[in-house]
């Protein structure tokens, strides 16, 4: 919420200047956070760079709403916002799709192997907290996790071979 | 890849131990493509983490509507995120108890159909989308009693039948859920059709019925297209255990 409340207006004035809705700018919004998370996963952001995260967030917002009014045929120019001054962002295309499909397949996933995945993964807990707040044990918290991993894997498996 | 392996790798990408120690237990297991298994396993990772903030972002973040297509008017973000709350604890409430009350196979591959995206207040269909509004908030029961009770204005609805079937399969009535998703299959192009296919074999799973649950899986592996194809190939090999 800091985050939104903190940078939503910039990024809400530069879509609406562009031909894009509330709704738009909310979704462009939360697009950009992912890829502001999965830049620092990469290294290619530093988080201890803190002058520059209004900017480098702007800018791929700006980014992810450029590429959407491509699809859109919108032609025209981007009118960017005065205040804020984009900066270079280092896109790395084929890593960002890749991630983006390993997504869809972790979302086919089961909702019990989803849940376990990002408690782990996400949440950062421990197999024996996971255990706990699931009703199992420490061993079938273990079995589970490494089934999902390897229904993850399988999913992927036919998607590399049918490419 | 086994499962000491994946904890190799975590304990690699972690710093605990060395590129030349984990290159050498890869040898051992006959893992060929070391580059490949450690940069599949470092992208779900971030796939993972980043599914889990867009969830996150989902909860936090105001919601947009659309104002002419919404039955329930959202007075304020306040507002909003209460709704958003609620509907949280309905669905946490709903996956507890769906842990206990089901089989494993059934939690595994369990599907949840989110409802429609946008639902219309105008027209004569309020009765019909306000029974999708409780379905969309996850409460089955109030959305299977209402449909239940316009069902006969609605013959051949397939979005009736699709989410009755589906709000009576996620309350545990497997045979009436059978009953409205078997409908489907007689009604030929609807944007339902594979979901229904799938919670058809949700609902043999939940029966313990394996002999069916092979044979629907089965109906959806001869759809090389099938929306649900790479859970029913998953599916059809834990099914050969049974």
């Amino acid at each position: 919420m800091y985050l939104y409340n903190r940078y939503q207006g910039s990024i809400l004035g530069m879509i609406r200047k562009n031909s894009g809705s509330e709704s738009d700018a909310l979704d462009v919004f939360q697009e950009g956070l992912v890829a502001l998370w999965t830049n620092i996963s990469q290294g290619k952001f530093k988080v201890e760079d803190k002058a520059k995260i209004s900017t480098y967030l702007y800018t791929l917002c700006r980014n992810i709403w450029i590429s959407r009014l491509r699809k859109r045929k919108y032609t025209q120019p981007i009118a960017d916002n005065p205040q804020v001054q984009a900066v270079e962002v280092e896109e790395d295309t084929a890593y960002r799709e890749r991630v983006e499909k390993l997504e869809q397949n972790f979302e086919k996933l089961g909702t019990s192997c989803k849940k376990l995945l990002l408690l782990f993964y996400y949440q950062k807990a421990s197999l024996q907290e996971i255990a706990d707040s699931l009703g199992l044990t420490l061993k079938t918290a273990k079995n589970t996790k490494y089934r999902c991993m390897k229904k993850l894997r399988a999913i992927y498996k036919p998607e590399t071979e049918r490419s | 890849m086994n499962e000491s392996f994946i904890e190799k790798m975590e304990a690699y990408l972690e710093g605990s131990i060395s590129r030349e120690k984990l290159q050498q237990i890869a040898e051992e297991e006959g893992i060929r493509n070391l580059e490949e298994e450690l940069r599949w396993f470092q992208e779900s990772r971030v796939a993972i983490e980043a599914a889990g903030l867009r969830q996150q972002l989902k909860e936090v973040l105001p919601k947009s509507v659309k104002k002419e297509a919404k039955v329930v008017r959202l007075k304020s973000i306040r507002t909003a995120m209460a709704i958003a709350a609620s509907v949280l604890l309905i669905v946490v409430a709903y996956l507890g108890w769906n842990q206990r009350g089901a089989n494993r196979l059934y939690v595994e591959y369990e599907y949840v159909d989110p409802g429609p995206p946008a639902l219309m207040s105008q027209g004569g269909e309020y009765e019909l989308n306000d029974a999708l509004t409780y379905y969309s908030e996850g409460d089955y029961q109030s959305a299977a009693e209402r449909l239940q009770k316009i069902e006969s204005n609605y013959p051949n609805n397939d979005t009736l039948n699709f989410y009755l079937g589906a709000s009576l399969l996620y309350q545990g009535q497997t045979e009436a859920a059978r009953s409205s998703l078997s409908k489907l299959s007689t009604q030929a192009n609807s944007r339902f059709q594979e979901r229904a296919d799938w919670l058809l074999v949700l609902a043999a799973l939940r029966e313990k019925d394996w002999k069916r649950a092979q044979i629907l899986v089965q109906v959806i592996l001869n759809e090389p297209e099938h929306e649900f194809m790479d859970q029913a190939r998953l599916l059809a090999e834990d099914l050969m255990e049974k």
